[in-house]
């Protein structure tokens, strides 16, 4: 299992893509209704904010704007959070859009210029917990190294963050990642608004049995994915699918968007996957046990072999791990790595330089790739070749993915997955407008789609034509505010604007019902971190007190 | 100066012209927010050694002006690297754009002079009739109509609803039956507003040209008024359009972007957004001389095309 | 039978002012190889009159009345073919301003042989060397070279002379020239005059001649129509005319013809400005202008009538005088006041013309 599904990195990678907005309208001005200068606090929210006014000595109505990427879903967001901040008479909100590259400037340099702004941004976290605040909230990454645009700074946050990193321990980690929710939602540096889900849509004709993979880049797992237990009958040799927009690197130590990762996704495997429901599965290894805190044995499945017809040994894994040295994405190997004691052709000894909580689950995101690559005689760039059910075919850039069946894959079947994919060849059109992906698969053009617009789903699940799956995801929508700014400075103020955001008219009025209300950091698809009662409880006592 | 040694002249005067388009697209790449290593890296932390690395392997960590020496002299030789960004050959991405640009570029570029000649020369000819009228509405229609709007209404009712065409390219060589069908949506989404203007143009140009002095002549000769009119006063009046229509070319080229989108074309227009987005040096500037070479020719071609039509303009 | 009879043609043109009868009522002859001059200011109506024959009047004007009959047959009720067949072939035209009457992308000798072509069964070589041969005939020297030129390789006379070329393509009974030698220096001029006059003197094609110059009128026609204000106010044979002119408006327009050595280019000028054609004046259309004007010339418009007989102009007697004037049927109390005086140096009054040199062309 490969591509970049599970982990922290997918989040900052996947910053970018998600970050991008539709469309492009003009701002909407509502005025707000400016009592006076000594406003009369109503509610809960109010009287925060006009106690961190107070505090802060800032006379209301304070002037400041909210920062976009340009796109019709992002300026209605705007436009309501602009509604419901000036309904308190405490802000003179304006809207500002930008295009996207501008804008990822502005957020890199927002903090060190004192920007007085309000950034409305999408993250996407994975399956560790670790995913979700790390990036975003240690102090060790503002920006520009990191992604913790306004500069947040909280030694307590930085604990729980460290501490929850190198806990292995599941009930441990759940505490620790608890209590550091609580902290930041009472701080409220952002605010959380909602969490995506993913949709996908498929032809019932010629499809059935899909299920959605939670996180985007995992999309295709549900093809064929034995180690999970989970794959989709066909109705034909070739499963049509579709990418929202082109393949950038098909190499693991390079490769850093979505579309890249759901490509390979079938092709490369890890040493262990995260399957359907977040739980670790061998896929590679066939089994391992924890030695010492820092210290894995693995024992690699037997009779693995290549696309290209190496056989898997440990060297394999030792030099796929070690070949992220000095690339783009060596922070995924040695964030944690140190080395491996090859025992024996299959067996081995993974050393952590540091305990590691995610370990498991960052596994699932390396690649295991052949000598021909390591040793530079193939360039996985032009032809990907990994140990996965299907082998690369052919691409052809800015138009279609093609895979074929790999007659040599490990798995031998069992009770619920047969020994051989139903699909021959797996072909994935690359269609960047959402309204031709919806028109493609309405045709027949592609059976299944992952980008359908939000606003058709419903109709789409009420036809009898159609299979319609969703879960909840990893991406979620926040507000950015501006700490080192005016009355932002006060955690009252930016707790009571966290109390107006309008949720659930965001969820329905944008997304058109698309994902949840998000109250906490991380999403509720890590149900051991996120479950309903802890969020309720959060949600009650800091964002809607009865 | 003959017509084949001025062509030589215009060629060779366009290669500063071409040095001084990409020299910009340098700097101005400069003046843009971000940094390529941040795609390359996808945001995540690196060591410095590790970034150091990278910029070196790219020469992103020469000064601007020496990259684009470096780039200027593996140019010269057609060799424009391998892009930071996916690490193939920029080479071998462009070559597979281009055809694509070029076949619904150069469909719509016809279909715009096929339905705006004919349109215009009714138009002109009938000035003040019901087919004047007509194609008035038509013309204005067709400009004021965002493509964007007229490409999903062509997609949904004629591929969606009706089922005549595919919504995605078919898996078929570009020169096939399959795809020269599938390109008549893209075709009239991208060939529209040009054909509209064509029709407005050559309109005007004619309606000034009967009035000519020679088209009398002509009539007195006992001329057919057909001949009168395709013969003498169109050749006349096709300069402004000849004008137009090279810049349109060009405009097709590089302009096709939503096209490209709604119709999942795989064009230059989407490698060069998204390019940009990546701040994919190599492969914009790549792009960048493709399409300004495109343009050159296209005035090149403008520039015979006038001398063809009117003696009276000789270099 | 005449070859051409104009019969009350009348042409309107709907302006945004209101409907201009550029051409009102006329009716004139010209017989089988006879030459007729049509004179008169510019905005008389004359180049009209002449596009009328060949029906080449265009929107917004339109030919609205009378008979244009061609060997007999009424040029307004041909069909479009058979007017194709007409133009040309057997009535061609020679436009002013060659350089614009030239379609500046075709070659000339193209141009001419698509004349040819248009109305003959011939070969593209035969016509090819009937563009030549004519292209010889109007005289320019290497006539196959120059066949491959374009307009704008010519000079303003070699133009008008491929015009004309153009025109003869297939030897037409009637030559219509509008302003043949306007906007060409005097001894171009001159010897586009010559060139016309030979082929007055050589061939049976008619010539009708329109120009505001009398000096080439007199140089070569044999009779001339007067028109002023869309009406044709006297009709004579040459020497009549120059000798005797007998409406006062012919006698301004000899007055008024340029001196020796004033500048030949000069538009004959009458005193006055030209009436308003939307509204024309009432009675006779030249009063406002006339130095004899009485009152009765406001009220009663003056018919064409023969001048000795003071009988209307009903015969078809080409060497008939005829002129509108009310003095010519009696109604004008004090007559008309003045004398001509034929000189031999240029020092005449008003009243007076040199006649000598206008009949020579005045060559300098």
């Amino acid at each position: 299992m490969a591509g970049n599904s599970g982990g922290r990195d997918e989040g900052r990678l996947r910053r970018r893509s998600l970050l991008e907005g539709v469309g492009a309208l003009g701002v909407t001005g509502l005025a707000g209704c400016i009592r006076s200068n000594d406003i009369e606090a109503d509610g809960p929210a109010e009287e925060l904010i006009q106690e961190g006014f107070e505090a802060t000595e800032i006379e209301p109505p304070f002037e400041t704007t909210i920062a976009i990427t340009e796109g019709t879903e992002r300026s209605r967001f705007a436009e309501l959070l602009e509604v419901a901040l000036e309904d308190t008479g405490f802000f003179d909100v304006s809207v500002s859009e930008y295009k996207w590259t501008t804008y990822l400037d502005r957020l890199n340099t927002a903090a060190a210029n004192d920007a007085n702004a309000l950034f409305i941004v999408s993250w996407t976290g994975g399956w560790d917990p670790d995913d979700y605040v790390n990036v975003l909230f240690h102090s060790e990454n503002h920006t520009p190294d990191g992604l913790n645009i306004n500069h947040y700074t909280s030694d307590t946050v930085d604990d729980y963050i460290d501490n929850g990193l190198e806990e292995t321990d599941p009930d441990e980690r759940v505490d620790i990642y608890r209590q550091l929710q609580e902290h930041l939602v009472a701080d409220s540096p952002v605010s959380f608004v909602r969490v995506s889900e993913a949709s996908h849509v498929w032809n019932a004709d010629a499809v059935s049995g899909w299920r959605a993979y939670p996180l985007e880049s995992g999309t295709y797992n549900a093809v064929y994915a034995p180690w999970a237990g989970v794959y989709t009958d066909l109705d034909g040799d070739e499963f049509v699918g579709d990418l929202g927009s082109d393949i950038s690197a098909t190499d693991p130590v390079s490769m850093n968007d979505t579309a890249s990762s759901q490509a390979t996704q079938l092709v490369y495997e890890g040493l262990t996957g995260v399957d359907f429901d977040g739980s670790v599965r061998p896929v590679l290894a066939e089994e391992w046990e924890q030695l010492d805190a820092t210290t894995y044995r693995f024992t690699l499945r037997d009779g693995v072999q290549f696309h290209n017809g190496e056989e898997l040994t440990a060297d394999h894994v030792k030099k796929s791990f070690e070949r992220y040295e000095g690339t783009p994405r060596e922070s995924d190997v040695y964030d944690w790595y140190e080395t491996i004691d090859i025992v024996d052709d299959r067996t081995m000894d993974v050393h952590c330089w540091r305990e590691y909580g995610p370990f498991e689950k960052r596994l699932f995101d390396l690649p295991i790739v052949p000598m021909a690559a390591i040793d530079g005689d193939r360039d996985l760039e032009s032809e990907p070749i990994g140990t996965g059910p299907y082998r690369f075919a052919d691409y052809q850039p800015g138009d279609h993915w093609r895979l074929e069946r790999f007659d040599d894959y490990w798995f031998g079947g069992s009770e619920g997955v047969p020994a051989t994919p139903p699909a021959e060849t797996v072909r994935l059109e690359i269609i960047t407008e959402a309204a031709s992906r919806q028109g493609a698969l309405e045709v027949g053009d592609i059976d299944f789609s992952s980008g359908v617009p939000s606003a058709s789903l419903s109709d789409l699940a009420a036809d009898d034509a159609y299979g319609v799956d969703r879960r909840i995801g990893g991406g979620f929508d926040m507000v950015i505010y501006p700490l080192y700014h005016g009355p932002f400075t006060n955690e009252l103020v930016r707790r009571g604007c966290n109390m107006l955001i309008p949720r659930r008219t965001i969820l329905e009025d944008v997304y058109h019902g698309l994902g949840r209300p998000a109250y906490v950091p991380i999403s509720p698809l890590l149900e051991d971190y996120t479950d309903e009662a802890f969020e309720e409880r959060i949600a009650e006592e800091y964002v809607q007190p009865t | 100066m003959s017509l084949g040694r001025y062509v030589l002249t215009r060629v060779l005067v366009t290669v500063p012209v071409l040095l001084g388009v990409t020299a910009l697209t340098f700097s101005f790449l400069h003046v843009l927010p971000g940094d390529p290593i941040d795609v390359i890296v996808g945001f995540r932390t690196v060591s410095p050694a590790t970034e150091a690395s990278i910029r070196a392997e790219y020469h992103l960590d020469e000064p601007l002006w020496k990259q684009y020496l470096l780039w200027l002299r593996d140019a010269i030789a057609l060799e424009f690297g391998r892009s930071p960004i996916s690490g193939r050959s920029v080479t071998a991405t462009i070559g597979r754009r281009l055809p694509a640009t070029l076949a619904l570029g150069g469909a719509a570029w016809l279909l715009a002079l096929a339905i705006g000649v004919p349109a215009g020369i009714v138009a002109a000819v009938e000035r003040g009739e019901p087919a004047d009228e007509l194609t008035r509405l038509g013309a204005l229609a067709g400009i004021a109509t965002p493509n964007f709007w007229l490409g999903l209404i062509l997609l949904l009712v004629f591929s969606v609803r009706l089922g005549w065409f595919r919504v995605i390219p078919p898996d078929a060589p570009l020169a096939s039956l399959a795809m020269a069908k599938f390109m008549i949506l893209p075709t009239i989404t991208l060939g529209t507003a040009s054909a509209a203007l064509v029709t407005r143009l050559l309109r005007s140009s004619m309606r000034r040209e009967l009035d000519a002095p020679y088209v009398r002549t002509a009539r007195a000769k006992g001329l057919r008024e057909r001949t009168v009119i395709l013969k003498h006063v169109l050749r006349n009046s096709l300069l402004p359009v000849v004008t137009v229509a090279g810049l349109q070319l060009a405009f097709l080229v590089d302009g096709a972007v939503v096209v490209e989108q709604i119709f999942s074309w795989p064009g230059m227009g989407r490698l060069l957004v998204r390019s940009i987005l990546q701040r994919d040096y190599p492969v914009i500037q790549a792009a960048v001389l493709v399409i300004g070479v495109s343009i050159v020719l296209a005035n090149l071609l403008v520039d015979i095309v006038y001398a063809l039509l009117d003696p009276r303009i000789r270099y | 039978m005449a070859l051409l009879e104009v019969e009350d043609l009348t042409v309107q043109f709907y302006t945004d002012d209101g409907v201009v009868r550029a051409v009102d009522g006329i009716s004139y002859e010209i017989r089988a190889g006879e030459t007729v001059g049509l004179v008169g200011e510019s905005g008389a109506g004359k180049s009209v009159a002449s596009l009328a024959l060949l029906r080449l009047i265009r929107s917004p004007g339109e030919i609205v009345g009378g008979q244009i009959r061609f060997d007999g047959r009424n040029l307004l009720e041909c069909t479009d073919r058979e007017l194709r067949d007409l133009r040309g072939n057997d009535i061609a035209m020679v436009f002013q301003d060659a350089d614009a009457a030239l379609n500046p992308v075709y070659t000339v000798g193209e141009q001419i042989a698509e004349a040819v072509r248009a109305h003959g069964d011939v070969t593209d070589a035969e016509a090819r060397d009937r563009a030549i041969a004519l292209l010889e005939r109007v005289g320019i020297p290497e006539p196959a070279t120059r066949y491959a030129d374009y307009p704008h390789e010519f000079s303003g006379g070699m133009q008008q002379r491929v015009v004309i070329a153009m025109a003869l393509a297939c030897d037409p009974a009637l030559l219509v020239c509008d302003e043949p030698t306007t906007g060409l220096d005097v001894t171009v001029q001159a010897g586009i005059l010559e060139l016309l006059a030979e082929l007055a003197r050589e061939s049976d094609t008619a010539i009708q001649l329109v120009t505001h110059d009398l000096g080439i009128v007199a140089e070569l026609c044999d009779r001339v129509l007067v028109q002023y204000a869309g009406e044709i106010v006297e009709r004579a044979p040459v020497e009549e005319l120059y000798y005797d002119p007998k409406h006062p408006y012919t006698v301004g327009l000899l007055a008024s013809i340029p001196r020796l050595g004033a500048d030949s280019d000069r538009l004959a000028t009458v005193p006055g400005p030209t009436p308003s054609l939307v509204d024309p004046p009432t009675g006779c259309r030249f009063h406002p202008r006339c130095p004899y004007a009485e009152p009765a010339c406001a009220r009663r418009h003056p018919p064409l009538v023969e001048t000795d007989s003071e009988t209307p102009a009903a015969d078809d007697d080409p060497g008939a005088h005829l002129a509108a004037c009310l003095e010519y049927t009696g109604d004008l109390e004090d007559g008309l006041d003045y004398e001509v005086l034929v000189r031999n140096e240029t020092d005449g009054e008003s009243h007076e013309r040199e006649r000598e040199r206008t009949e020579r062309g005045e060559p300098e």
